[in-house]
């Protein structure tokens, strides 16, 4: 296939150029292809060779006769697509839009889903974690003491590595900021086959405890925030906590994980408290596989070695099963889902938009045979006749392409406004999905464009001129337009189907109560410098904070919490009840915020039994903690929960606390996510330096934002703030995803929809054309025009109800696969379904509309003498 | 003698060590250029076309009867001499206005 389109291709040189080296371009091209075949290489070789002809004619224009008639027939083709710029138009955008979205839709699934890592022999890196069996997405990752047993211990990998996501605060410019980095283990360079470009990477020695600190920059790091120092190396980072030198850089090309900034030795870095714990998931691996070995081999080994440990260290018993993955699959897992429901979507966009063009060349390859015929009475070759529709077809393919590749550029430049994602920025435009495409619309055109002439210049010609176009021949082709048509109605209803369930799921997350008042919050988030060294320094500079803030005019309220509800992220721990004996982490984990005493009343969250926090809950007292409903409702179904003690956290490590009070239920990870069990604990009984604040205004909290930042930054230049946004600008954020999987679907329902109307529209149209003749007739004999609109709009209605019937069993069938998308709707819901078929029938009467319209124009006496 | 365009001087460059045929000249291009400059057939069988013209290349006979060989001529290596000092002219001015760092060159 391939190497006939390049002969091909090498035959359209010019005469000399071709007589002196195409055989042995040939060759080379059989080398190059034979060494490199795959789609890319093939995309290359083509638009190289297609770009060369034009360079190598341009330069030398004697010609030969095969050129010319290629011209002539391109400039005929020009001529004739001219005079029908209405044809022409809607098959040029027709093709645009199917091959526009699917280039931009495949190019991004090809970014995040599947292109290679950057690194030595990508295949053979796995990721290694501990997964809830149920649920394997719910990923525990390894605990260190486990990760230091698999990578002694397992066979089938080369080599294996920890790596943890760190976030620091960093104090070099004049404002403090806070940067994303890793901690690896030493292994982590040589497994991903990288060299720094200065200095060098971790050696065993920096990644033990009790090591000096040592870090490695990104090139990104090193250039924006030292100003690509040639002296770098040995140059003290300042980070609150940890002060590591410098001993490397890495290329601009290394980045991994996503977006860190700098790589810290895991073990020199984390508290050897935390490292020699059984119990503390701290960490994920990633691993080299030895030559033949595949991720099952690992899986199958892991398993072995964590069956062991947890005979030794029954601590570490969860019920966890180990998964191995490609370390590919990491990059884009959150998306997969969505991203491969869009690529469903796409592909019927481009399967309407086929047979939308198909159709149309149907319609025009009709109207041609008594011009084809004539041509062909006249002398014109039957090969020359054909050539010149293929000309046609192709020509109209290569402008749809060409705007389809603006299309697709542009929509994945427009791709940020959507969606604040990074994988989503600067995607590449993937030139085998353009390829694929192109192909795919391309032989649309040619089969439905010249496949019918072809037919059509083997009638006898006397017959043709005779009977005009109303031979058995159209009628065949009205048939086939309508099963055309009726097919591109189901494939809308599926994806009208589609896209009504999101939207419904999304006015059903919008409405979810999320436990709080979460209008008129003006949030932020600091943290405090280490110079603030006890509990009682912090907890004094927060409660001046506190008051300061609560004096600004506007404000009716403040508090603090170590982190607010919506975005989850708390810390958890294993949850302990006196007088249960289960086993550590058999209750399951409870997350944990510590908050000041007017927390909820600042948030808006009511109190169901007990107490809230006063401000006598400090240090000097017993500890003392809030559950929430759900928590209560597990444990104390039938009891008062207030005066129980339970613990959170490691068992011999943990106080216990005594509950004073039952809490509503708060959406703390976000509005369609479940409700976990939560406890809050007094801010004074353990201050931390980072905090979040809230603050509770009747008028508009985002204006509030800067005054309060000012005030903060008077009392402390030191103190790191971010996040500063408005409590509903954070719920719009952790709902955002689900809108970009609305907005996208509900795009591509559109445009099916809109194409579909074209589609009905012209089968409409041309039947009106058709049956010119016969709605004289039925006029002439007293038939209304109201009577012969309702013929008309009768068989759109009826192509639609066809195209519902299929449809909507076909929609009910693919919804389950949306099923993670959607919430609290179920695919079979019967209003979503009815309003499907009442657009759909709103649309088909407005397509319907303009041909109804010109079949009460006819004119008896007019169509009837008019053959 | 006129400044060679960077890919006329690679493909001058693969054949100073002596005659090859299209395909050794695309891979040894693409070695020398570490994967930056890749010569598909069409391309490169234009340069390699001109390149005859301008005299700087020719055929050679060979017995592989499939393949045509080519090879530098006098005026060929003249000229990539000529274009490689310079090159290495530029890259000392470059490094004197310290605009790279000595071990990257």
């Amino acid at each position: 296939m391939m190497r006939l389109l390049v002969k091909h291709l090498i035959r359209l040189f010019p005469a000399d150029f071709r007589d002196s080296y195409g055989a042995d371009m040939l060759a080379t091209f059989e080398d190059r292809w034979r060494e490199r075949p795959g789609p890319r290489t093939a995309a290359r070789i083509l638009i190289d060779l297609v770009q060369s002809v034009w360079l190598e004619r341009r330069g030398n224009s004697k010609g030969d006769r095969s050129m010319r008639t290629v011209w002539q027939d391109a400039r005929f083709a020009l001529r004739t697509l001219r005079k029908s710029p209405g044809f022409a138009t809607i098959v040029i955008v027709t093709l645009a839009l199917g091959i526009g979205v699917n280039t931009a839709m495949f190019s991004v699934a090809n970014r995040v889903l599947w292109a290679s890592l950057p690194f030595a022999q990508p295949d053979r890196l796995v990721s290694v974690d501990e997964v809830e069996p149920q649920d394997p997405d719910a990923v525990w990752g390894a605990t260190y003491p486990s990760f230091r047993e698999w990578q002694a211990q397992t066979g089938s990998l080369e080599s294996m590595s920890a790596v943890s996501w760190t976030n620091r605060v960093l104090r070099e410019g004049s404002e403090p900021v806070r940067v994303r980095g890793a901690s690896v283990s030493h292994e982590f360079f040589p497994l991903l086959g990288v060299q720094p470009e200065l200095g060098r990477v971790f050696t065993p020695d920096d990644d033990k405890t009790g090591a000096s600190a040592v870090i490695v920059l990104s090139h990104e790091m090193w250039t924006t925030r030292f100003g690509a120092d040639p002296a770098i190396l040995g140059r003290t980072v300042h980070f609150d906590g940890v002060a590591p030198t410098v001993v490397g850089v890495m290329p601009a090309t290394f980045r991994y994980p996503p977006r860190t900034e700098y790589w810290l030795p895991m073990a020199a870095v984390t508290s050897p408290s935390l490292t020699a714990r059984w119990d503390f998931w701290m960490l994920s691996t990633i691993g080299r596989l030895k030559p033949g070995r595949t991720g099952q081999d690992v899986a199958s080994e892991v398993s072995g070695i964590m069956a062991r440990v947890l005979q030794a260290h029954p601590e570490a018993r969860r019920g966890h099963i180990i998964r191995v993955r490609p370390l590919r699959d990491d990059l884009g897992s959150d998306l997969r889902p969505a991203l491969l429901i869009l690529m469903g979507g796409v592909g019927l966009v481009l399967l309407i938009a086929c047979g939308n063009v198909a159709s149309l060349m149907l319609v025009r390859a009709t109207a041609r045979t008594r011009e084809l015929v004539i041509r062909a009475a006249l002398g014109a070759g039957r090969r020359r006749l054909v050539r010149q529709l293929f000309t046609e077809g192709a020509m109209l393919a290569l402008c749809g392409g060409i705007a389809g590749v603006g299309l697709a550029v542009l929509t994945t430049r427009w791709l940020p406004l959507l969606s604040r994602d990074w994988r989503l920025a600067n995607v590449p435009i993937d030139a085998s999905v353009l390829l694929f495409a192109l192909i795919a619309t391309a032989f649309t055109c040619l089969l439905f464009g010249v496949l019918p002439a072809m037919r059509a210049t083997r009638v006898e010609t006397g017959d043709a001129l005779r009977s005009g176009a109303r031979g058995s021949q159209s009628r065949q082709r009205a048939a086939a337009q309508q099963v055309l048509v009726t097919a591109e109605v189901a494939l809308c209803v599926v994806l009208l189907v589609a896209s009504a369930l999101l939207l419904q799921s999304w006015r059903r997350v919008l409405h979810v109560d999320p436990g709080f008042r979460a209008d008129g919050l003006a949030i932020l988030r600091v943290n405090l410098p280490p110079t603030y060294k006890d509990d009682a320094s912090i907890q004094g500079f927060y409660s001046r904070a506190t008051t300061q803030i609560a004096g600004l005019p506007g404000v009716t309220g403040v508090t603090l919490t170590t982190s607010l509800p919506i975005s989850g992220g708390d810390g958890t721990g294993d949850l302990t009840i006196e007088g249960n004996p289960a086993a550590p982490g058999e209750l399951g984990a409870v997350t944990t915020r510590s908050t000041t005493p007017d927390y909820f009343n600042v948030m808006g969250i009511p109190l169901v039994r007990g107490r809230t926090f006063g401000e006598h809950d400090d240090a000097s007292r017993q500890p003392v903690a809030i559950i929430n409903q759900a928590m209560m409702r597990r444990f104390w179904p039938h009891q008062d929960p207030v005066g129980k003690r339970i613990k959170i956290g490691t068992r011999n490590l943990a106080d216990w606390m005594t509950i004073v009070g039952v809490v509503k239920d708060v959406r703390n990870d976000g509005l369609s996510s479940d409700i976990g069990y939560s406890a809050y604990l007094p801010f004074a009984q353990g201050p931390d330096r980072g905090m979040e604040l809230a603050v509770r205004t009747p008028g508009n909290p985002q204006g509030l934002l800067p005054t309060i930042t000012a005030q903060l930054r008077r009392m402390e230049p030191a103190l790191l703030i971010d996040r500063a946004q408005t409590m509903q600008a954070r719920i719009d954020e952790s709902v955002a995803p689900r809108r970009l999987n609305l907005v996208v679907l509900g795009l591509f329902a559109g445009l099916a929809l809109l194409l579909s109307a074209v589609g009905l529209y012209g089968v409409v149209a041309f039947a009106v054309r058709q049956r010119t003749q016969e709605f004289g007739i039925r006029m002439a004999l007293g038939a209304t025009s109201g009577n012969v609109a309702l013929l008309v709009l009768r068989q759109g209605l009826g192509l639609a109800a066809a195209g519902l019937t299929l449809g909507i069993p076909a929609a009910i069938a693919a919804s389950r696969l949306l099923s993670s998308l959607l919430f609290g709707v179920t695919t079979t819901n019967p209003a979503v379904l009815a309003s499907v078929a009442l657009l759909l029938t709103a649309v088909t009467l407005a397509a319907c509309w303009i041909p109804a319209w010109r079949a009460t124009q006819i004119r008896p006496t007019e169509a009837l003498r008019a053959e | 003698m006129p400044i060679l365009k960077p890919a006329d001087f690679h493909i001058l460059l693969a054949l100073a060590g002596g005659p090859l045929h299209g395909y050794a000249i695309m891979k040894q291009v693409e070695r020398d250029t570490g994967g930056e400059v890749i010569l598909e057939i069409g391309s490169l069988y234009r340069l390699l076309d001109r390149l005859v013209s301008d005299g700087v290349i020719d055929h050679v006979d060979s017995a592989d009867e499939r393949r045509r060989y080519f090879r530098i001529t006098a005026a060929g290596r003249k000229a990539l001499k000529s274009e490689a000092a310079r090159l290495a002219n530029v890259i000392t001015l470059v490094r004197a206005r310290k605009l790279l760092p000595e071990a990257d060159v």
